[in-house]
């Protein structure tokens, strides 16, 4: 599934970022990178990423069954982490959950889409039926990235997050229901071979 | 070039005139050139030979019809066996390499292969088997521009599918750029 990586991309911006999965090598560029990170993006995750216990923790744990680990680089620095989970039994295992995070001066340059489109297609390999991502209301371009690609709001749950802070925030389920969509490709297939009416195309 | 004339053929449900529809919209929408579309009406188009018919040229067409194939596009052995006799000598044989056998073909005719169900079935949808194959055409001929062919391909697929096509696109593209 990871033989075309390590794979380069270019900005319109005229940087070259390389994407690859995450490595055991990579420990403490990853933790460079989260320290990096502005507090105020650090404030809604779900862990510490700022504490080296933490990273130590991910990858001693790291199991590409569970949960798969994309960074972009530019050289050798980590710019951009995203991550695709998946549950490998239970009533979930058709669904593939995307977290994405950018590095500050990387934002509003297609990086987050380029990281997100790489995540898809790796879902798509993997024959997942149904991807979410999980944002906050106020994320507004991460939205707009994710409607891009074909996502849709699917819920919103109130005062579902807490930061750091204390503050209380709505969190947003977007969702990509991968098969309707194949279907509606398939159906316009068969529409147009067999009856010849690509009048709607 | 000034009028290049193809026939994309293969079974129902291949997404062959959609492959067509692309190819003309690409042409005509993007590249301000001339193109028609038409789709096999008649009885060779049941049983499973579909096909589409495509004229793309730099003036206005004034018939729409494929008198002499340049170009065969075949992702089917019965699409081949049914339209390779209509292809022109020096024309141009795309097929799909796993799904075809070709025979003895026209003098001069130069031909080129994909396993664009293999690929696409690598991508994780058979279904852009198609997209693939037009993105091998599309480096194989130089008809229409990547860029233009890209797109109209992002302005006809179902969004949510589009990622993906596009990728399937390139994956063609660069399997003729890379000599494979």
């Amino acid at each position: 599934m990871f033989n075309e990586y390590p794979k380069q991309v270019h900005l319109n911006s005229g940087e070259t970022l390389t994407i690859r999965p995450l490595e055991q090598r990579d420990k403490e560029s990853l933790h460079k990178f989260f320290v990096g990170l502005p507090d105020r993006d650090v404030m809604y995750l779900k862990e510490d990423v700022k504490s080296l216990d933490v990273i130590d923790r991910w990858f001693a744990e790291l199991n590409f069954k569970k949960v798969i680990p994309i960074i972009m680089l530019v050289d050798e620095t980590i710019i951009a982490d995203g991550t695709l989970h998946v549950d490998e039994y239970g009533w979930a295992r058709h669904i593939g959950e995307i977290r994405l995070v950018v590095a500050k001066e990387f934002r509003r340059k297609g990086v987050a889409k380029l990281l997100l489109r790489e995540l898809y297609f790796i879902a798509m390999k993997m024959q997942l039926e149904k991807l979410v991502g999980k944002l906050m209301t106020n994320q507004r371009r991460a939205i707009e990235i994710f409607q891009e690609l074909g996502f849709k709001k699917e819920a919103t749950l109130r005062h579902h997050i807490k930061d750091r802070k204390g503050h209380n925030h709505n969190m947003i389920i977007m969702s990509h229901m991968v098969d309707a969509h194949w279907k509606e490709l398939e159906n316009m297939h068969l529409q147009d071979d067999f009856s010849g009416d690509f009048s709607g195309m | 070039m000034s009028t290049k004339q193809m026939k994309i053929t293969g079974f129902g449900g291949q997404g062959i005139i959609l492959t067509g529809m692309l190819i003309g919209k690409a042409a005509s929408i993007y590249e301000n050139k001339y193109a028609t579309l038409i789709q096999s009406f008649g009885p060779e188009a049941r049983g499973g030979a579909c096909q589409a018919q495509v004229i793309v040229a730099d003036d206005p067409i004034l018939y729409p019809y494929v008198r002499e194939c340049d170009i065969l596009i075949s992702l089917s052995q019965e699409s081949y066996t049914t339209y390779v006799p209509s292809l022109k000598e020096d024309g141009v044989l795309i097929y799909e390499e796993n799904l075809v056998i070709p025979g003895k073909l026209p003098k001069g005719v130069k031909s080129f292969s994909v396993p664009s169900t293999a690929i696409a079935e690598d991508l994780g949808r058979k279904i852009v088997a198609n997209i693939v194959a037009l993105g091998f055409f599309t480096a194989v001929t130089g008809i229409v521009s990547p860029e233009a062919m890209k797109k109209a391909v992002q302005a006809t697929v179902p969004k949510g599918t589009t990622e993906l096509n596009l990728r399937a696109f390139d994956k063609g593209f660069e399997h003729h750029k890379n000599g494979k």
